[in-house]
């Protein structure tokens, strides 16, 4: 056990504070609308807050630091395209402020309105296989975190995820979105206070000399210079900035854990102002664990043992090394809270979509009748437990070609070129149609879905099949429309 | 190849920084907003009872 009493003492106080914290602030909650939205009282602060909770998770910073760890220095440049996706929606209200003023609540809605009922159930059949797929992954990685911190042996894995995943289940049903906002507050104390303690005690055990000059003897120029060999064909050049830039917009505007906090906030210029500062939050949340990654790359590579070690397993190491007892707990208890937070949001969102976008409307096409909300409510149960233990199966026995971070981008992209372009198209373009919708959603799944089929083969092609499942979405919405307006110009449509 | 160290030194500095000023400011705001969000629920509940 790397953890002494001290450590113990204070996750444990701080779980059972998180819970306390979480059960008091229930009884604010008299309503759906304060269950699910906070009764849309959520200011500027709370929301960036709960917004980089939602977001963080201690999978978040294992991809990042993932990153760092086998590119080096010129894998920073995955922390640029944030900043540019979040001013551009903060500054322009591109999109979502039409979609605010519409009172929209989550981005399958916005389909039946101004596309199709079908549209709207083909796309959330691939939301739930692209967000089950992006969300299986991260039992496996938090747990194998959690036993190399804590230095359980390496067998007791799957009791490790279990453990995990009931402690998160109970969170969630304790939950409501007033706890969450409440206890998220608590939570980005520590984290905020995990991230620049970890930052500087990293820096300090290695120092910038001894960074660079790991990196360069190692990884050569390539390691240190983004473009190298050319603007081109770098791994992270021209090609990975683009596809990054189009992917944060449409995770911004499609993707339901973000989302939603949006459409938490008091209103629409709230909303932006959110986005506008979340630039520089976002920014420190990739550049932070990525440079974490680098620093454990010099560490280790100071130590001989660099080469040994598999890049996921980099950050969980330099923490266990390098934090002394006392701030372990500390950090550690921050980084479980954020998990849970991440777990509660993603359960949440990924089961609604399942038994509400999918099982519910085929059972209402099939019956011709609405499911009661009893019914619902153990469908919504049964669908979680369903979705709890394929991310288990999932965890144990997916093996990850190439970084983390590509995989988790690939697995969203399964149905967000075609969420963008559709969303986007469907508010500026009048003459976008449900054909156009449909070929739009299937033509950008294809890429992601050969680089998650053939990973070994396709890898190395990451950034071409990224900002290209955009440019075929389009190719599709304007096929698409285009037919339809030629060949059924009177069926229905709807403008906004 | 200078160029780039420096670009990532000044980039780390950056957000390191900057995070630690926002981080401080939002949270000393977000308390404030917290009590408020909880007066304004409480208020509400004990309007409809």
């Amino acid at each position: 056990m790397n953890f002494n009493y001290l450590d113990l003492i204070i996750i444990f106080a701080y779980v059972i504070f998180i819970f306390f914290a979480g059960s008091i602030v229930k009884k604010y909650v008299k309503g759906i609308d304060d269950y699910l939205v906070a009764g849309r009282s959520m200011g500027f602060s709370l929301g960036l807050i709960s917004l980089m909770c939602t977001e963080i998770g201690m999978i978040t910073y294992v991809y990042f630091a993932e990153l760092g760890f086998k590119a080096g220095l010129a894998s920073l440049m995955v922390a640029f395209p944030f900043i540019v996706a979040f001013l551009f929606l903060g500054k322009t209200g591109f999109v979502i402020k039409k979609m605010m003023e519409m009172k929209i609540m989550t981005v399958p809605e916005f389909f039946s309105k101004r596309y199709s009922k079908g549209v709207r159930f083909y796309l959330g059949i691939l939301m739930a296989v692209g967000g089950i797929l992006n969300f299986g992954v991260f039992p496996g990685v938090e747990a194998k975190f959690i036993n190399i911190v804590t230095g359980i042996p390496e067998e007791y894995l799957l009791y490790t995820m279990v453990g995990l995943l009931t402690v998160v289940l109970l969170y969630t049903l304790v939950g409501g979105m007033v706890s969450v906002i409440v206890t998220n507050y608590v939570q980005y104390v520590l984290l905020s206070f995990g991230m620049i303690v970890i930052t500087i005690i990293g820096f300090n055990a290695v120092g910038w000399d001894g960074i660079v000059n790991a990196v360069t003897t190692q990884m050569g120029d390539k390691g240190v210079n983004p473009f190298e060999p050319n603007f081109f064909e770098g791994d992270f050049g021209l090609g990975f900035i683009v596809w990054q830039i189009l992917m944060q917009i449409s995770i911004l505007i499609g993707w339901q854990a973000v989302s939603a906090r949006l459409f938490a906030s008091k209103n629409s210029k709230t909303g932006q102002r959110i986005y506008t500062w979340s630039a520089l939050m976002f920014f420190a949340r990739a550049v932070l664990p990525v440079f974490w990654g680098i620093i454990a790359f010099a560490y280790y590579t100071n130590l001989g043992t660099a080469s040994s070690m598999e890049g996921l397993d980099a950050l969980p190491n330099l923490v266990k090394d390098l934090i002394p007892h006392g701030l372990l707990g500390l950090i550690f208890a921050g980084l479980l809270a954020a998990s849970m937070s991440t777990y509660a949001s993603y359960l949440l969102s990924w089961s609604s979509i399942v038994s509400q976008d999918i099982v519910g409307n085929a059972i209402k096409f099939i019956t011709k009748k609405d499911l009661s909300s009893k019914k619902q409510l153990q469908l919504s149960r049964i669908v979680m437990a369903i979705v709890m233990l394929f991310i288990i199966w999932w965890s144990l026995f997916h093996k990850i070609e190439g970084y983390l971070y590509f995989y988790l981008n690939m697995t969203a992209m399964l149905f967000i070129p075609g969420t963008l372009i559709s969303v986007a198209l469907g508010v500026y373009w009048k003459n976008a149609r449900t054909l156009g919708a449909y070929l739009a959603i299937t033509f950008g799944a294809i890429p992601p879905l050969l680089y998650l089929v053939f990973p070994e083969e396709i890898t190395k092609y990451a950034s071409e099949m990224g900002y290209g499942g955009f440019i075929v979405a389009l190719i599709g919405m304007i096929i698409g429309s285009v037919i339809q307006n030629k060949f059924a110009p009177n069926s229905a449509r709807e403008v906004i | 190849m200078k160029f780039w160290e420096i670009f990532w030194m000044i980039s780390i500095g950056f957000a390191l920084v900057s995070f630690a000023i926002l981080s401080v400011k939002v949270l000393i705001n977000g308390f404030q907003e917290v009590k408020d969000m909880l007066t304004t629920l409480d208020e509400r509940s004990n309007d409809s009872e």
